[in-house]
């Protein structure tokens, strides 16, 4: 109730996301290129047979996107069998890729209720990638020539890779890979990285786009140690048993993405910068699928994935519009919940330090997995999103009511107790205009870290100045990152100047 | 001062009323035994002065006496009732209480301060009135220093604002902490000053106070009778020029010669209170 009314008085300032009529199809992606191209697609030919659709790109990563697709706040995105067998299913790669696809296929309806539509048309594995200078140096050409060098060599890879079976640990054990150094780098960084030389072997798709523009080789996987990780679209319960028109709509695309197509896409849209929606229409008028090439502009513009492209005025104010609401929001919450439990637990000394370590536990959290939590409960969203974050500004507000109220000036709160005022008067005349200037402190603390978790709010597709951000990072596009980091940090100063302001004026007795 | 001092005798005691009495009361905190029954009839009118070094345990007999500290034996009696039948709230309201160092509300300015005690009494429509009355008394311009804020006075200052707003509502009872003991020489003497003619300036008869100290001299100037406590007990009780002239112990011998008093004290304060 609470959160509906929330998202409503959200929408109705916001603005910016207008509700399709109908049940529309949420359509997700992942936080890389790839996975943005094809959700675009599927959009785009949904929209093409007339179907509604509303667009959630971007989502933290496997885990979030599987969670809201179980949840039922997604109804599809694309995700790959090797994945799904490996991560979500917990099993061993076993045979090829068609006995990996048959066995998903039959596992996910049974286990999570959810369906994948037959393959598109091509495999993307991991591809363990390489300066081509130094490989002819070393005469390397597969992962067991790889095997031999590792120990000389500076390992870069993505935090997922090192942490997946099916990533570092696997292939350590297969092929005995024991690299020198191992250093967790974002996609966004690894081969620039790579090709300063900072590091010596990077972990890619094998359809990676931004191969083609560093000077790169891919190590051939002898012993076929990756599993196939075929694409496919991974379907909700819901889309599969009410909406068979958008089921039969997305099951066009099955078969029809080779490897080749996908790498050229892939090219298109991270090595020479063309807009995803363009490419993705473009692509679909190829494959016969849609008529006329491209939507004008405007339109594009409009139901675009990338919208944080263009770099107009408005774009930017309605990002940072929608990263005060989240601020703003999540803050009002929290501090009318932590204030009131501040002063609570002044009065209940010996329950206080449990409790405030216990908000603080929550601080501890990586931001994502706090995101992740959410989801069975909430959704994907805003509501989500404002939740996780009001929680994440409890602790320094918690903390500062209790310190503040209980250093309250002893020697003026014994007076006013000896004088005959009672606790409740106490509380609310002299103790809490005491602490005001370091309840004011806490609130600062949390609404400056508030500012930046915010931008974590995009990878739930709460929107926001994270946005460009998880984009830029994904695309690997440094200008686009930069777009939302800058605005955000200065926001943040914005933020920490203002209330630097209020904090001066609750000061007592000056 | 005009008032004949009450000798410690238990049959004067007895037959003047007592305003505060402690009767063989006990306070521990944790380990430490703060109060080890003590015994003190504090008559109308009268000022007591609590004395000794720091733990005697002075400060606790004084809280005892407005519910700040609940004894855990014994009995404390105001007016002739257990406190523990009273309402201590309204029973605070009616007594003056100043801390040392003031123990100003420091968001508060002077004028407001000073309003508290009427206010809580539901005076709200005069304790402006009271409060200028009450500043005027202890000597401050109303005028100059009503909207001031604590954090702008000086020590003695501060000092004669607290006075000032433990005697607003016209208490009957004065509860007094150290209230000079921060103070520099020349200003102690002046509120010491101050404090005597107020007292003793009171429509209905002399306040009846208890006042802790660690100064033997000022509690010989202003009190017409000492109680000396060592680690929670009684050494002694009496007036002045008892304890000068009748130790009760080494230790209150020790004590007055380490604050210098001589024989020749007693002749002085026998003058000064016409004893």
């Amino acid at each position: 109730m609470i959160g509906r009314a929330l998202l409503f008085a959200l929408s109705l300032t916001a603005g910016s996301e207008q509700p399709p009529a109908g049940p529309a199809v949420v359509v997700a992606s992942k936080p890389f290129g790839e996975s943005y191209l094809l959700a675009e697609m599927f959009a785009r030919l949904l929209e093409a047979r007339g179907i509604a659709v509303d667009r959630r790109p971007g989502l933290g990563a496997t885990e979030l996107a599987f969670r809201a697709l179980r949840a039922g706040s997604i109804d599809v995105y694309p995700e790959y069998t090797g994945t799904g067998l490996l991560v979500l299913l917990g099993e061993r790669p076993s045979g090829d890729e068609k006995a990996v696809f048959d066995r998903v296929a039959q596992e996910f309806p049974r286990r999570f209720g959810v369906r994948w539509l037959p393959p598109l048309g091509f495999e993307n594995t991991y591809a363990i990638a390489v300066r081509e200078r130094m490989a002819d140096s070393l005469g390397m050409q597969t992962l067991s020539d790889l095997a031999r060098h590792a120990g000389t060599l500076r390992a870069g890879l993505t935090p997922d890779f090192i942490g997946r079976s099916d990533g570092l640990p696997g292939l350590s054990s297969a092929y005995g890979i024991r690299f020198r150094d191992v250093r967790a780098l974002l996609p966004a960084v690894k081969y620039r990285a790579l090709d300063a030389g900072d590091v010596d072997v990077v972990d890619g798709y094998s359809t990676d786009g931004l191969i083609a523009r560093y000077h790169l080789r891919v190590l051939v996987d002898d012993r076929k140690f990756f599993p196939p990780y075929e694409a496919a679209a991974l379907v909700s319960a819901r889309l599969w048993s009410e909406n068979p028109a958008a089921v039969a709509a997305l099951t066009e695309l099955s078969g029809r993405i080779d490897v080749a197509r996908m790498r050229a896409l892939n090219r298109r849209v991270e090595v020479d910068g063309v807009p995803i929606p363009r490419v993705a229409s473009e692509a679909l008028a190829e494959l016969g699928l849609i008529r006329g090439a491209v939507a004008t502009n405007k339109a594009e513009r409009a139901a675009s994935f990338a919208s944080y492209v263009s770099s107009s005025a408005s774009t930017l104010t309605s990002l940072t519009v929608r990263h005060l609401l989240l601020v703003g929001v999540s803050l009002a919450v929290a501090i009318l919940v932590a204030v009131p439990l501040g002063l609570m637990l002044e009065r209940h000394a010996r329950a206080a330090e449990p409790v405030i370590r216990g908000v603080g536990v929550v601080q501890t959290l990586p931001g994502i997995a706090l995101l992740a939590f959410m989801i069975p409960l909430f959704g994907i969203g805003l509501v989500p999103a404002l939740v996780a974050l009001a929680l994440y500004s409890l602790y320094p507000i918690v903390r500062n009511t209790f310190t503040g109220v209980r250093d309250a000036d002893p020697k003026a709160v014994d007076a006013a107790r000896a004088l005959g005022m009672t606790d409740g008067q106490i509380l609310r005349q002299v103790r809490l205009p005491l602490a005001a200037p370091v309840i004011m402190a806490g609130i600062r603390t949390a609404a400056v870290i508030d500012v930046g978790t915010a931008t974590l709010a995009a990878f739930i597709g709460a929107g926001g100045l994270g946005e460009p951000i998880v984009s830029g990072l994904a695309l690997s596009d440094t200008r686009m990152i930069l777009s939302g980091a800058i605005p955000a940090a200065l926001l943040a100063l914005v933020v920490d100047v203002t209330l630097a302001g209020v904090e001066h004026f609750v000061h007592p007795g000056r | 001062m005009e008032r004949q001092s009450s000798p410690a005798g238990a049959e004067r005691a007895s037959a003047a009323t007592s305003a505060l009495s402690a009767e063989a009361v006990v306070k521990r905190f944790d380990q430490v035994t703060a109060l080890d029954g003590v015994s003190l009839d504090v008559l109308e009118g009268e000022c007591v002065a609590l004395v000794g070094e720091s733990g005697s345990g002075k400060t606790t007999l004084l809280r005892s006496f407005n519910g700040l500290v609940r004894p855990d034996a014994g009995r404390v009696l105001i007016g002739g009732r257990d406190i523990s039948d009273l309402d201590v709230v309204a029973l605070r309201r009616g007594m003056g209480y100043v801390p040392q160092d003031g123990g100003l509300l420091p968001h508060w300015r002077v004028g407001r301060n000073v309003e508290l005690v009427p206010r809580l009494r539901g005076a709200d429509g005069d304790a402006l009135t009271k409060a200028d009355a009450s500043l005027q008394l202890v000597g401050l311009d109303p005028k100059a220093f009503r909207d001031r804020w604590p954090s702008e006075l000086s020590g003695g200052q501060r000092q004669r604002v607290a006075m000032a707003r433990a005697l607003a509502a016209g208490p009957r009872i004065l509860l007094l902490d150290e209230p000079f003991g921060a103070l520099d020489a020349i200003t102690r003497a002046d509120l010491q000053e101050s404090f005597a003619e107020l007292r003793a300036s009171g429509a209905a008869g002399p306040m009846t106070c208890v006042l802790v100290t660690h100064d033997l001299h000022e509690a010989f100037l202003l009190a017409n009778r000492v109680a000396v406590l060592r680690g929670g007990r009684l050494e002694q009780v009496g007036s002045p020029s008892q304890l000068i002239e009748a130790p009760a112990s080494p230790y209150v011998r020790d004590l007055l010669s380490r604050a210098r008093v001589t024989s020749g004290d007693a002749v002085v304060i026998r003058q000064r209170s016409g004893e």
